[in-house]
């Protein structure tokens, strides 16, 4: 008899036991956390969001690019903390881009060999002006199965001025004082509107002018507040600044990596 | 001296014992078969005229194109085997179109005439690769103003372009060239520039000057919509090369 009971209770473990990997296989196809919105893409999709934010501003004689460093995967799942969203394509030329970060990829090597080739054929560096253009043409190829990214594009461009040009993933560019894209990209652009675009200020107020150090201190001041609220915005933000007639500087300043 | 030459003439990428390619060399005495064009570059722009020769009065003159636009700011004239000129003036404008395109901005006439350069040495007599099988028969004169100001470049059928001043191709180039060099200073107005060319064209073409068998193409600076400099370019009319074939 007691043999008996023993086989019930081993039966029992067993079942048990199988429920509970059930359960658990059902907790990781459909976790807590995640929106409803979030499991229907979990179906196969070509593109990912990987986060984060980049912006860029252009004065008179430069232009500064900022990005965040944090890849992410479904907004926490934190990837890394060192994944670069800016390249440097020439000492003109910045390329900043958020979203797919394999689009990210893609679309820096494509705009690095044509840069390449262009030396070679017009034997000159490619302006940015006729990067911005390239770029648009580019995107647009690929209407139907677009880069999914935000792309900026900065530099110094032929007269010497500070050049921002922004784009949507397929193309459309504009020219603009300061741009950002990316997660964050709602609560950096009303910050810059006001601080650079003065768009709340009255008429006859005295407006401040658009220094280097100016623009660098609202760069970082952009990130700060982005880092504080926006979650895959943050660890550090990269920052490059291109100045007409100067080789172009990179730093590296530390955000929050909560 | 054709004895020499015989067993190395052949071939179209064949060296001879001295170093010589004859069939790109026979190539550039084709363009000496050709009508006689000029170019001249001013400090106003720069200027193409071109001899049309008719050999019969049953030929319709003002169907003869000597002179092709490119580009709204450059043009193109040829003097040799007009038939291949075609295949070089096509890839000439594809070129420009295709610049224009991608990057939104007029091309430079150096690049226009670099890439028809780079045409005019793919050939050979393997059917793969090649899309020509002998060397491209005429020399080409490339003017256009750009960014850079007035341009005139001169490409042979070896391939090689020069930036000029002031050149002449086609049957009497040498002739003409020798007058270019004497007459040719660098403050010479557009003005001065036709008229210079077509003293030079009556006084080495075989026929008499005429409107009708002389064109001319006049590419001036302008600025475009968006204030970057570039050239427009306008065929001289009848009437106009009349007043001065008359004044001359």
């Amino acid at each position: 008899m007691t043999s008996f009971t023993g086989i019930t209770a081993v039966a029992n473990a067993t079942n048990e036991m199988a429920m509970f990997k059930q359960a658990m296989k059902e907790v990781a196809a459909h976790p807590e956390w995640m929106s409803s919105r979030q499991i229907e893409r979990q179906r196969w999709n070509p593109y990912s969001m990987e986060g984060g934010s980049t912006c860029a501003i252009s004065g008179e004689n430069f232009a500064i690019v900022a990005s965040d460093t944090r890849m992410t995967q479904n907004d926490i799942n934190i990837l890394t903390r060192d994944a670069e969203k800016i390249q440097i394509l020439n000492d003109n030329i910045i390329l900043t881009t958020s979203g797919f970060y394999g689009d990210v990829l893609q679309l820096k090597k494509v705009l690095q060999s044509r840069l390449h080739k262009y030396r070679f054929d017009y034997r000159s560096d490619m302006s940015v002006d006729l990067c911005a253009e390239l770029l648009s043409r580019n995107l647009y190829y690929r209407r139907f199965f677009p880069y999914y990214t935000g792309a900026i594009l900065a530099g110094i461009d032929e007269h010497g001025k500070g050049a921002v040009f922004s784009y949507d993933p397929i193309g459309c560019i504009e020219r603009l004082g300061y741009s950002a894209s990316g997660a964050a990209e709602p609560m950096i652009i009303p910050f810059l509107d006001c601080q650079i675009g003065h768009v709340t200020l009255s008429e006859g107020y005295e407006r401040p002018e658009l220094t280097l150090d100016r623009a660098i201190s609202l760069m970082k001041d952009s990130f700060r507040g982005a880092a504080e609220r926006e979650i895959s915005t943050g660890d550090k933000i990269h920052l490059v600044i291109a100045e007409a007639g100067k080789p172009v500087v990179v730093k590296f300043l530390p955000l929050r990596e909560d | 001296m054709f004895l020499t030459r015989s067993e190395y003439d052949r071939g179209v990428n064949t060296f001879s014992p001295e170093g010589r390619l004859f069939q790109v060399e026979y190539a550039i005495e084709a363009v000496k078969l050709g009508s006689t064009s000029i170019g001249i570059k001013t400090s106003e722009g720069v200027l193409l005229a071109a001899e049309k020769r008719s050999t019969s009065k049953l030929m319709v003159n003002d169907a003869i194109e000597k002179i092709s636009k490119v580009d709204q700011h450059i043009g193109v004239t040829f003097a040799g085997l007009i038939a291949d000129s075609r295949t070089l003036v096509e890839r000439a404008q594809i070129e420009a179109q295709n610049f224009w395109f991608t990057y939104n901005r007029k091309i430079r006439v150096e690049d226009v005439t670099q890439s028809v350069a780079n045409l005019a040495l793919q050939f050979g007599d393997d059917d793969v690769k090649a899309s020509m099988s002998r060397p491209f028969g005429v020399a080409m004169l490339f003017a256009g103003v750009d960014q850079e100001g007035a341009k005139l470049f001169h490409l042979d059928p070896s391939g090689t372009f020069i930036d000029c001043k002031a050149k002449s191709i086609g049957a009497a180039s040498d002739g003409a060239e020798q007058n270019l060099k004497e007459q040719y200073h660098d403050a010479l107005t557009i003005k001065e520039g036709l008229k210079m060319a077509l003293a030079i064209l009556k006084q080495v073409m075989e026929e008499k000057l005429n409107s009708a068998n002389v064109e001319v193409v006049v590419i001036k600076p302008t600025v475009d919509a968006k204030g970057r400099p570039i050239g427009e370019f306008t065929r001289v009319s009848n009437e106009e090369l009349d007043q001065v074939i008359t004044s001359l």
